[in-house]
């Protein structure tokens, strides 16, 4: 099915199965009842090393959720989270205590926004190098001011900005201090939450190249979240589409843009502005509003705003699968009419 | 070559630290800025030292009476004249601001030590220990002051005067820390929810360095605030408590008891001088700090400060 070479070439550095995260929400007389928020509801995927994986959906699609759970900031209701890592192997999605910590040493997380990211109250060598103290990766004084200089110098300031503190910095250079935290522990595997949504459209593309410039400079693999379809297309390698806590879609980036399968992807393609007035657009909009993620939607969780919905879509789940492996290798889709349609 | 670069970065190290403006120096500058603020900072500090330094420069000592030197108005000897036992008004005016501005401090010191811990306890571990100690806290908050006051400064009645002072100050102090309990938890809260806190989680950082060094520093400003301001009215319910005879009681001089006085019709026609100067002083005291607190609440302002 998949070509063999390809495979052995691209080694699997996280490997998420079927992960989950409810949060339970309190309703009816005295909060007696309980009910939960799907956020993430059983999501699976591989990543490789060295590879960026773009996570686009609407707000509140679950995504942010996604990249929180598998750095293990929030605690996976279900499922697994395989990693290989230098101290690390295996399934993730239960450490505790020491282990997790060793596991921050691994993975990292770079935030949305730059504002309330920064502790207003600390200066910038501060901010960067406080967890190199803490994991013992430097020693106080001399050493650790270099390597904050370093570390700084990397992510496009200057070495005497670490005197500074955030309210002196613009929002692409507060980024760059967020950035250069997460650097910090020297992680191979970075979820960046929208890091780029809060900037100005100029500054967005400075924090894009920089990303990828650190990618290449230091191996890294980055899981992308973002909800501007043009943002993940220019820093991804493969594109997953997430609907209601789980993923619909999930190919290369030329193969996704070029040949969407799955109706919603279409849709969310279908709805990036086009940089031509005279261009008129066969846009199909998608109908009818997000469903709860409490109540979540039987079957395919589209078929409410589906427009070429029929009876099974509503009866059975549809699985992520490998819809044509001869024509479309490793594109995968969560639709029963995949490749009909 | 190599060396100029270096010298370039030593030079730019050096301007850069002149340029450190960290938020402590930006509240600082804010309020240096503010002339209200700063006269109440100037007129606070200028009483605490007349309190401080007074009675030392006083020829007069606290319990000299004199019942022939009785009921004087203010003269060159007595600046202030003197009371009906014939002692100095001024130097009772002096250290009865001594015990007042103490029980306002003391008694602020209490209320923000109570109030910080359970409200940080509270936002910091949430659920269950949030339940009980905010419950814990209307309870206290639903305790009607002066009634409860009135009743146990009854039931206390053989205090020796001079003790009566910690009493006070403690009575307010565990009786008003509730309000700024729920503020700090209401503050920890919505920090907590700061993606820089969830930063400290994801780079593994300690419990102890969580709130030490990211959680504290962003409620201290509140907590002097809230201090500052708290302290002007523990003064003022000092004085409250003392005019009605339930705080400190004579002859330990504060400015309520003094004011006390008053309610003698002849002191209140005649002997004028014995209740208008500690009425100043307390009126003084508390719109200083009154202005004091209000400056800094604006010096420390966070939503300008990020």
């Amino acid at each position: 099915m998949i070509n063999k070479e390809d495979k052995s070439k691209r080694e699997v550095q996280l490997e998420v199965i079927d992960i989950k995260k409810y949060f339970p929400v309190k309703s009816g007389f005295m909060g007696r009842k309980v009910e939960y928020i799907k956020a993430v509801d059983g999501v699976s995927f591989k990543l490789h090393r060295g590879e960026t994986i773009g996570l686009v959906g609407e707000s509140g699609c679950g995504k942010s959720t996604l990249g929180r759970t598998i750095v293990r900031l929030y605690d996976p209701t279900e499922g697994k989270i395989i990693y290989h890592g230098r101290e690390i192997e295996g399934d993730i999605a239960k450490l505790k205590g020491k282990q997790l910590k060793a596991l921050r040493r691994e993975m990292q997380l770079i935030f949305q926004d730059p504002y309330s990211s920064l502790n207003p109250r600390m200066s910038v060598s501060n901010i960067v190098g406080e967890a190199m103290l803490s994991h013992g990766i430097v020693k106080p004084g001399k050493e650790y001011k270099n390597a904050v200089m370093d570390l700084i110098e990397t992510c496009g300031l200057s070495p005497y900005h670490i005197y500074r503190y955030p309210h002196q910095f613009s929002g692409g250079q507060r980024q760059r201090i967020g950035i250069a935290r997460a650097l910090a522990l020297n992680p191979d595997f970075i979820v960046a939450d929208e890091p780029v949504s809060a900037l100005d459209v100029s500054i967005q593309s400075q924090i894009l190249n920089l990303m990828m410039d650190l990618q290449e400079k230091m191996g890294l693999s980055y899981l992308f979240i973002s909800h501007d379809l043009s943002v993940v297309k220019h820093i991804s390698d493969r594109i997953g589409v997430m609907y209601i806590g789980s993923l619909v879609e999930l190919a290369a980036k030329d193969e996704l843009y070029k040949t969407p399968a799955h109706p919603y992807t279409r849709a969310l393609l279908d709805a990036i502005p086009v940089a031509d007035p005279t261009l008129k657009r066969q846009m199909k909009p998608i109908i009818g509003e997000l469903p709860s993620n409490i109540h979540v939607p039987s079957g395919c969780k589209f078929h409410t705003r589906c427009p070429y919905v029929k009876d099974i879509c509503k009866q059975e789940i549809p699985i992520l699968r490998e819809y044509d492996p001869e024509n479309h290798p490793e594109h995968f889709v969560a639709c029963h009419f995949a490749g009909e349609i | 070559m190599k060396n100029n670069i270096k010298d370039v970065d030593t030079l730019e190290v050096a301007q850069a630290k002149s340029e450190i403006v960290g938020p402590w120096a930006v509240a600082w500058d804010r309020f240096k800025k503010n002339k209200v603020a700063m006269f109440g900072a100037v007129l606070f500090i200028v009483i605490l030292i007349l309190t401080i330094v007074g009675p030392w420069l006083s020829p007069y000592s606290l319990n000299q009476y004199d019942l022939t030197m009785k009921k004087l108005p203010p003269s060159s000897s007595h600046w202030l004249g003197t009371d009906e036992q014939g002692r100095d008004v001024l130097l009772r005016l002096f250290l009865g601001g001594r015990t007042s501005i103490l029980v306002g401090v003391i008694a602020a010191v209490l209320t923000v030590f109570i109030g910080s811990l359970v409200g940080g306890i509270a936002g910091y571990y949430g659920g269950r220990v949030d339940n009980f100690l905010m419950r814990f806290a209307e309870i206290v908050y639903s305790i009607p002051f002066t009634p409860t006051v009135i009743t146990i400064s009854g039931a206390l009645m053989w205090v020796d005067s001079r003790y009566k002072m910690y009493l006070v100050m403690f009575l307010i102090g565990i009786l008003s820390w509730p309000g700024l309990a729920r503020m700090i938890r209401g503050q920890i809260l919505s920090l907590r929810e700061q993606e820089f806190m969830q930063a400290t989680e994801i780079l593994g950082l300690s419990t102890s360095s969580r709130i030490v060094r990211h959680l504290l520093p962003n409620t201290l400003a509140y907590i002097i605030v809230n201090a500052t301001l708290g302290m002007a009215g523990a003064i003022l319910t000092e004085a409250s408590l003392s005019y009605l005879g339930l705080g400190v009681t004579p002859p330990t001089p504060t400015w309520g008891n003094m004011i006390q006085r008053a309610s003698n019709s002849d002191v209140f026609r005649n002997i004028k001088w014995l209740w208008i100067p500690p009425g100043i002083m307390i009126m003084l005291t508390v719109v200083s700090i009154n202005l004091l607190g209000e400056g800094l609440r604006d010096a420390f302002d966070p939503k300008e400060i990020r």
